[in-house]
């Protein structure tokens, strides 16, 4: 036996994230492969057969499977170890299937996706298609392949290639075992041999899960006060722990130590390498774990072998997925407070490590506010590259000299003739912002951006959310922001926050105390630029890459060009296959420089 | 005057002082209720903090916020449904590789409708080109608009034409131009794409197009020179010089929107480049595509992606993709159904 996917270092076995089941839920009680979104969950198992072609082509010998325990180990609920086998439509056994669309549409059409079923009738599951012990005792085979599978092989071409899915956890070794066909459906071991070891995981198992809270998917109410995350953000935490929710059960959440090494190979040139995931705005909290999810697979898919985590953060999210337009401005303040505990996280957590940060939309500004404490309290350079992608954080606060024009230029012929929409009517108080501090915290930077991208561009989404800044409409919450004074030429202490009739001073601070600043730039302080993950131009300290017609290299879409919501979170949302080569840059020159 | 006359009069300022003070503040807040926000609030205590703990601030006295504003929510949802419903005429012209028009080519549009943050929608909707290869769409309304080109025997890149749309001012007598590809037929080729890395010292490092790999002998020969050459990636500027090879024989650059035909002329043994810290237009990155033909004559073309500022010692990233058609024809188009396995 052999496989192409882990030894003993373990194979997630959760699904993820299919463009018709949003709901999370496992696929691989299905015996289809749904689609192919899921084949990154399936690795490939070849088995040599050498010497039987003829025995095997005629009938009267077969081919089983059987799991054998780890010694010292036993079979049972807490360990019992399950895949679904899958016949691979490459006939080399190669890996296009995760990389190239026409082969993996191939791979989910006919025979092919469906679940091979055992021979012999005595494999789990309601089609006998689950690999599995026995729940109790022993016995010769777990599985048979059916006849078909064997038939034709050659001496020259003797391996039968697979795809496997994990199913149930547990760890064992899978061996091959020759049986003689006794033509009345039963077989007779006549020979065991090699296997491959085998350690199934739960996704949650392979990669650590850091949170500072999640959002609570509530509307947001009454203002608690002004320090406070809105109330449908949830409850920040004071510090990063490992999460213990969403698990399932018998799960513990990882946390990297000598013997538990999740998707890190140990020995790998990459084994001190760990990349960190920021997760961006409006995600409900699974939303987070897929997205986590997704990356870690896709990297490792990529041949990334270093550590993996996400950094999750209680963003506001709608339940319903039809957020509110201004809970934007929640979330975005969660965020800047989110970024202190990521700062605590990284110095505390994570410093022995070679960190790489992959930022994804509004998570931008929690890392670009991260480093720039870092920065700020002196700490040096621990992290050692930062992708910001489709990031959703002006880009003035890295390179000042970035503008862009409409809308934020605040004169376009183009934007409703609303009173108070014209600005700007408050001063610029982003310029920088982030690169001084930030600049010295990280090392290379990368901006992986979309200019046509549906949520940073236009007129209507990010840039109308910052040009009617200050909030003096009344929020849902009937808070309201304004800055008081007309002469925006110079940054004056003049932000001031209106709740429930009491109006409150905010003070702008500096960057050694922000006091009331991230209050202000989440509400009431209009940016002058565009975000940073939609500038075309050059970005001082950062390297640019184009996402269109770049990595991305077609668009489903009517439109053709990108610019449909989808796009916006594209790395996670679409397949694999689409994707491949935005996942290869991330690791490539442009993004994390970790390819051999 | 003596001094208790003195206090009284400095007494007497004060008291005037505080109360004209006292009285700009009710102005102040009288004026508020009536003008925009920015100009109702009065000045309030503060607060101070550390970094990334801000604290609370402290209530103070403030307006009522006018019932009859309109809420940002619904100011965001105007402007939206306003986009959406925006005007779109489209006027283009497809043309083949020589600039002939083609006619009877499927236009698909799409309409680009944003439904809020986290939804949008499109509306798709069909043309075709007549005689002179002129088509339209007239009076339909959405943000955006994109077009796919289908006719059979003809190629369509629609990555060539991701922007058109940016600044694009409808006149049906300035047809937007979109060019699409006649095909040739395509030829048995050998297909290579790899990543590697390339010395920042003025090393040269060879890669045989045909196995798409990196060894001594390989016909594709790069050197590229960092000065200096220990740089910060993504902060220093520096000076760089990059030569490219084909040993034996010689590339050419093209910016052919479909590079399908290798030129019978025109090559040379290298393309040297050499950019400057201080040049306006300075990057990092090389991204060129050439035609080439080896030593043996055999044409083909390749793409090369160099980014020259890596900090790695084992040298900074390359990505380049090969098609080489080895019958020593110049006809480049590629079919992987007909790719030869090196």
């Amino acid at each position: 036996v052999d496989t192409n996917a882990f030894g003993l270092g373990g194979y997630n076995i959760q699904d993820d994230l299919n463009p018709a089941d949003y709901a999370g839920s496992l696929d691989w009680n299905l015996d289809t492969i749904p689609g192919t979104r899921d084949l990154e969950d399936h690795a490939r198992l070849w088995l040599y057969i050498g010497g039987l072609q003829t025995a095997l082509a005629n009938g009267n010998l077969a081919i089983g499977l059987k799991w054998v325990p780890f010694p010292n180990t036993a079979f049972g609920t807490n360990n019992s170890p399950s895949i679904k086998l899958f016949q691979a439509v490459e006939s080399d056994g190669g890996s296009s299937y995760l990389t190239d669309s026409t082969i993996a549409a191939a791979q989910v059409t006919g025979n092919f996706a469906n679940a091979i079923q055992d021979a012999s009738g005595i494999a789990g599951g309601p089609n006998h298609t689950i690999v599995m012990p026995p729940t109790s005792g022993s016995r010769d085979y777990d599985f048979v392949l059916p006849q078909t599978l064997v038939a034709n092989l050659t001496s020259s071409n003797s391996p039968v290639h697979l795809l496997f899915e994990g199913c149930t956890r547990g760890q064992g070794e899978l061996t091959i075992v020759i049986l003689r066909n006794n033509n009345d459906g039963t077989f007779t071991s006549i020979g065991q041999g090699p296997g491959v070891y085998i350690d199934l995981k739960d996704i949650k198992e392979l990669y650590e899960r850091w949170t500072v809270g999640d959002g609570d998917g509530l509307s947001a109410s009454a203002y608690p006060g002004s320090n406070d995350v809105k109330s449908d953000a949830g409850t920040l935490a004071s510090n990063a722990t490992i999460s213990t929710d969403r698990l399932p059960a018998g799960v513990t959440g990882l946390q990297y130590d000598l013997t538990h090494q999740g998707l890190s190979v140990p020995g790998s040139s990459q084994g001190n390498d760990y990349i960190l995931f920021v997760h961006g705005w409006n995600l409900q909290p699974w939303k987070k774990d897929a997205f986590a999810e997704t990356a870690c697979k896709r990297l490792y898919w990529q041949g990334y072998t270093g550590g993996f985590g996400a950094f999750q953060w209680p963003t506001t999210f709608s339940p319903s997925g039809s957020e509110v337009l201004t809970d934007y401005d929640d979330g975005e303040y969660a965020a800047w407070l989110s970024a202190p505990l990521l700062e605590g996280f990284l110095t505390s957590n994570l410093k022995s490590n070679n960190v790489y940060i992959l930022a994804h939309s509004m998570g931008n500004i929690v890392t670009g506010e991260a480093l720039r404490i870092a920065g700020q309290l002196g700490a040096g350079t621990h992290v050692n590259g930062y992708l910001a992608s489709q990031a959703a954080v002006p880009g003035q606060c890295w390179d000042p000299n970035v503008t862009m024009a409409d809308p934020l230029s605040f004169d376009s012929a183009t934007t409703p003739n609303i009173p108070g929409f014209y600005g700007p009517s408050t001063p610029n108080i982003y310029d920088s912002w982030m690169a001084i501090g930030g600049a010295s915290a990280a090392g290379p930077k990368s901006n992986f951006y979309n200019s046509n991208d549906y949520a940073l561009t236009g007129d209507i989404l990010w840039p109308l959310d910052q040009v009617t800044k200050p909030d003096d409409r009344r929020l849902q919450d009937g808070t309201y922001y304004c800055y008081a004074s007309s002469d925006i030429t110079v940054v004056a202490d003049l932000f001031k926050a209106n709740r429930s009739g009491l109006v409150f001073d905010l003070h702008l601070g500096n960057a050694a105390g922000v006091i009331d600043r991230y209050e202000i730039m989440a509400y009431a302080a209009e940016p002058r630029s565009y975000p940073l993950g939609a500038v075309a131009t050059s970005v001082a300290g950062f390297t640019s890459l184009g996402l269109p017609g770049g990595p991305w290299t077609s668009d489903p879409f009517s439109t053709g060009d990108y610019s449909e919501h989808p796009w916006h979170s594209g790395e996670f949302r679409f397949d694999n296959m689409i994707q491949n080569k935005y996942w290869h840059a991330v690791l490539g020159p442009n993004g994390f420089d970790l390819l051999p | 005057m003596n001094n208790r006359r003195l206090l009284y009069v400095a007494l007497v300022i004060l008291v005037l002082g505080i109360l004209g003070w006292w009285s700009g503040i009710l102005k102040l807040s009288q004026h508020s209720a009536v003008q925009p926000l920015s100009t109702q609030l009065s000045s309030t205590g503060g607060s101070s903090s550390g970094v990334g703990t801000p604290s609370k601030t402290t209530p103070g006295p403030g307006a009522i916020p006018s019932a009859s504003i309109m809420d940002k929510a619904s100011l965001m949802q105007a402007q939206l449904e306003s986009r959406n419903r925006m005007n779109i005429n489209v006027y283009g012209k497809v043309v083949d590789q020589t600039g002939t028009p083609v006619p009877g080519v499927k236009v698909h549009g799409g309409v680009l409708l944003i439904n809020g943050f986290d939804s949008s929608r499109n509306e798709n909707y069909e043309a075709e080109t007549d005689s002179q290869g002129l088509f339209s769409f007239v009076d339909l309304h959405g943000v955006r608009f994109g077009v796919k080109l289908e006719k059979k025997g003809y190629e369509y890149n629609p990555n060539l034409y991701v922007n058109w749309w940016n600044g694009y001012k409808p006149d049906a007598n300035s047809p937007a131009i979109f060019a699409i590809y006649k095909l040739q037929g395509a030829k048995p080729m050998v297909h290579t794409a790899f990543d590697s890395r390339v010395p920042y010292d003025g090393q040269m490092a060879a890669f045989d197009l045909f196995s798409g790999r990196k060894v001594g002998s390989g016909d594709l020969r790069i050197t590229l020179t960092r000065n200096p050459i220990q740089v910060r990636r993504g902060v220093d500027r520096f000076d760089w010089t990059v030569q490219i090879q084909m040993a034996g024989g010689g590339l050419v650059e093209t910016s052919d929107l479909y590079p399908y035909e290798a030129p019978e002329s025109g090559y040379q043994p290298t393309f040297d480049l050499s950019v400057a810290k201080d040049a306006p237009s300075w990057t990092q990155r090389l991204t060129k595509t050439f035609y080439v033909q080896n030593a043996k004559g055999d044409y083909g073309r390749v793409t090369i992606d160099l980014t020259t500022d890596s900090e790695r010692p084992q040298g900074t990233g390359i990505a380049i993709e090969a098609w080489l058609n080895p019958s020593g024809s110049r006809d480049l188009e590629f079919d992987p159904a007909q790719l030869i396995k090196p």
